[in-house]
């Protein structure tokens, strides 16, 4: 069973694949598997698949950030693949430059469970990279919030967190953020980007809907999570 | 099941459309069987109290509109939800809004909805709540860099028990000294020099009164304040002071002009100017209950809330760019308010019992039993 599994979702960007892997590489200290999901028109669907480097991957059809994410996350909470100690929701705009960043953010993450979380070198309010307890997964049902399709499940995240008292932020663990935002020297705007841009207005008003009518639900959900695990709540 | 609310509103005491609303909401969301407080962003500082048996907790003297306080209001008071009363802009702290459940009344009185109102909406995650269809229209068009926002509707109401017809009209106004004049009033908050339209509105009923010289102009309002007109030099100015009578600048400054002497006011009126770009627009809408037809502009509210009464054409109008917005606001022309007062000269007695019928399809136990009602339990089944 291995410690961490990190799940990223990726289309049209195999050089991406090609730099996580290499990176974490060379800076992974727990047992970590890197399990990509990639969509099956995706034009560079061999070229990733050569640059997963034999990693395991999931190929389905087109889906967007968050489907994708709960879909390689069910694999390790429901259907049958080893559950690790947490799951990890990396971009694969992401590259862990701290050299045993899975191991202290395995390491940091909360008695009971939790949420826990690098610094990105974008923001330091939320998660856009996280780590989170499998139990907690199980509990919910869904390791993204499967009304967003792309934007605010890392809101979410942090919103589950801290109502639950147990979101952590690690600023001694960088995984890069290479965002064409505040990297435009490493990384250009593709189609990809251009892609998950269509769904911000339905991803806003889902995420607005759910922090009115879910979350006080699904907080005590990751409350009671840790409550079974013996955790001061 | 019931909710435990926190209103994050002015003192219902104050004199303000959003307290006026604070009032009559509270009250009726207890009748519903939901546990309400108001977490102060004016008119109570720095001490806590009660209002009609409902907890007031206080803002401070060291933020604006209590957001270094609600927070630890809400945890205190052990709430379900939060909802904000006031202009959504003047947020400042989002952090503040994320660990709290809120909706924000957003008043929407631009066009597209103001760029700071969508920025505190989606940065504080809380859920948008339309006062207005024309407030929903534009928060779900989602046009000039804002997402199209999901709200609820929950739209302002007034009492129209207390805001009624006058039994014996001609005696009231003969007591106010009204009897032969053509009565046109206009009640605001002298804070604004654009987006409530004040000049095209005097200037506009000074040329009207060259023609009909039994018009005179009722104003409640106070004659100066530091954002607002000095309404006696603008009147001296364009030659309408002659013909204006203000309400009593100390009882209104003090908050001593009740709903019920107000409702005196509307009733002796002929007609009511309200042309401004109005996120709501209660006071003409208390005018109507009152018999009293309006007359506004075909922007913003105006045509929702115009039942009966006149409205000035948006080819009678301009619009003009406000920064902090990033929207339009319309400015009326100053012809187009003269003939509006042309036609209500002619017609608005005619249209008094229309207006009573209209305004009280606005009833507030009307509007809280249709809307905030359903969205209520709706929110509490949630958990």
């Amino acid at each position: 069973m291995a410690d961490l599994a990190v799940l990223v979702p990726s289309r049209g960007r195999p050089a991406s694949v090609e730099r996580l892997v290499r990176a974490c590489a060379l800076t992974c200290a727990a047992d970590t598997v890197l399990h990509f999901g990639f969509d099956e028109d995706d034009p560079e669907l061999e070229a990733n698949i050569a640059a997963a480097a034999g990693w395991p991957r999931t190929v389905a059809p087109r889906m967007g950030l968050a489907a994708w994410t709960n879909r390689l996350a069910r694999k390790y909470t429901a259907e049958g693949l080893p559950p690790p100690r947490a799951l990890a929701s990396v971009g694969d705009d992401m590259r862990p430059v701290t050299a045993g960043w899975d191991r202290m953010l395995l390491d940091k993450l909360p008695a009971g469970g939790g949420f826990c979380y690098p610094d990105d070198k974008r923001r330091d309010d939320i998660p856009e990279a996280v780590v989170i307890s499998t139990p907690i997964v199980e509990a919910l049902g869904w390791m993204a919030l499967p009304q967003c399709a792309h934007w605010f499940i890392d809101n979410v995240w942090a919103d589950l967190g801290r109502a639950a008292g147990c979101l952590v932020y690690c600023p001694d663990v960088t995984v890069e953020h290479l965002h064409p935002n505040v990297r435009p020297d490493v990384t250009r705007t593709d189609q990809t980007y251009h892609d998950a841009a269509g769904s911000f207005d339905a991803d806003l008003a889902a995420y607005q809907s759910w922090r009115l009518r879910r979350m006080r639900a699904d907080a005590a959900v990751v409350r009671g999570v840790r409550e079974a695990a013996g955790a001061a709540v | 099941m019931a909710l435990r609310i926190l209103w994050h509103g002015p003192h219902p005491d104050m004199p303000t459309g959003y307290a006026g609303q604070t009032a009559l909401l509270l009250p009726r969301l207890k009748l519903l069987g939901h546990d309400v407080a108001v977490s102060a962003t004016a008119g109570q500082p720095n001490h806590p109290g009660f209002w009609h048996g409902i907890p007031v907790y206080p803002c401070t003297t060291y933020a604006d509109v209590g957001e270094d306080v609600v927070g630890p209001h809400y945890r205190h008071f052990r709430a379900d939800l939060v909802i904000t009363l006031l202009c959504t802009w003047l947020l400042s702290y989002p952090a503040t809004w994320r660990d709290l459940r809120t909706v924000h009344l957003t008043p929407a009185d631009c066009d597209p909805m103001s760029w700071a109102d969508y920025q505190v909406i989606a940065d504080t995650g809380g859920t948008p709540a339309a006062i207005s269809r024309f407030g929903e229209k534009m928060m779900r068009a989602g046009t000039e860099g804002r997402a199209a926002l999901d709200p609820l509707y929950l739209p302002h109401g007034i009492d129209t028990k207390v805001f009624t017809p006058a039994p014996d009209r001609d005696a009231l106004r003969a007591g106010m000294g009204f009897d032969g004049k053509f009565m046109v009033g206009m009640n605001f908050m002298n804070n604004d020099r654009q987006r409530k339209n004040i000049e095209p509105a005097l200037r506009g009923f000074a040329e009207f009164r060259k023609k009909h010289k039994n018009a005179y102009l009722a104003i409640h309002a106070l004659n100066a304040l530091p954002e607002g007109f000095h309404l006696q030099r603008l009147g001296r100015h364009i030659g309408s002071w002659d013909a204006t009578s203000m309400s009593p600048q100390y009882e209104l400054v003090t908050g001593m002009i009740t709903p019920p002497v107000l409702a005196d006011w509307y009733r002796a009126m002929d007609v009511v100017l309200d042309i401004g770009n109005e996120g709501f627009g209660l006071t003409g809408l208390e005018a109507q209950a009152c018999g009293t037809p309006v007359i506004r502009g075909d922007w913003s509210t105006g045509p929702e809330l115009v039942g009966p009464g006149f409205l000035i054409p948006a080819s009678a109008s301009e619009p003009y760019w406000n920064e902090k917005h990033q929207a339009d606001w319309r400015r009326a022309h100053v012809a187009g308010v003269r003939q509006a007062l042309e036609e209500a000269y002619e017609q608005a007695a005619d249209r008094r019992e229309a207006s009573r019928e209209f305004a009280v399809t606005y009833d507030i136990d009307d509007v809280v039993a249709r809307y905030w009602k359903p969205v209520l339990e709706d929110l509490a089944a949630d958990g």
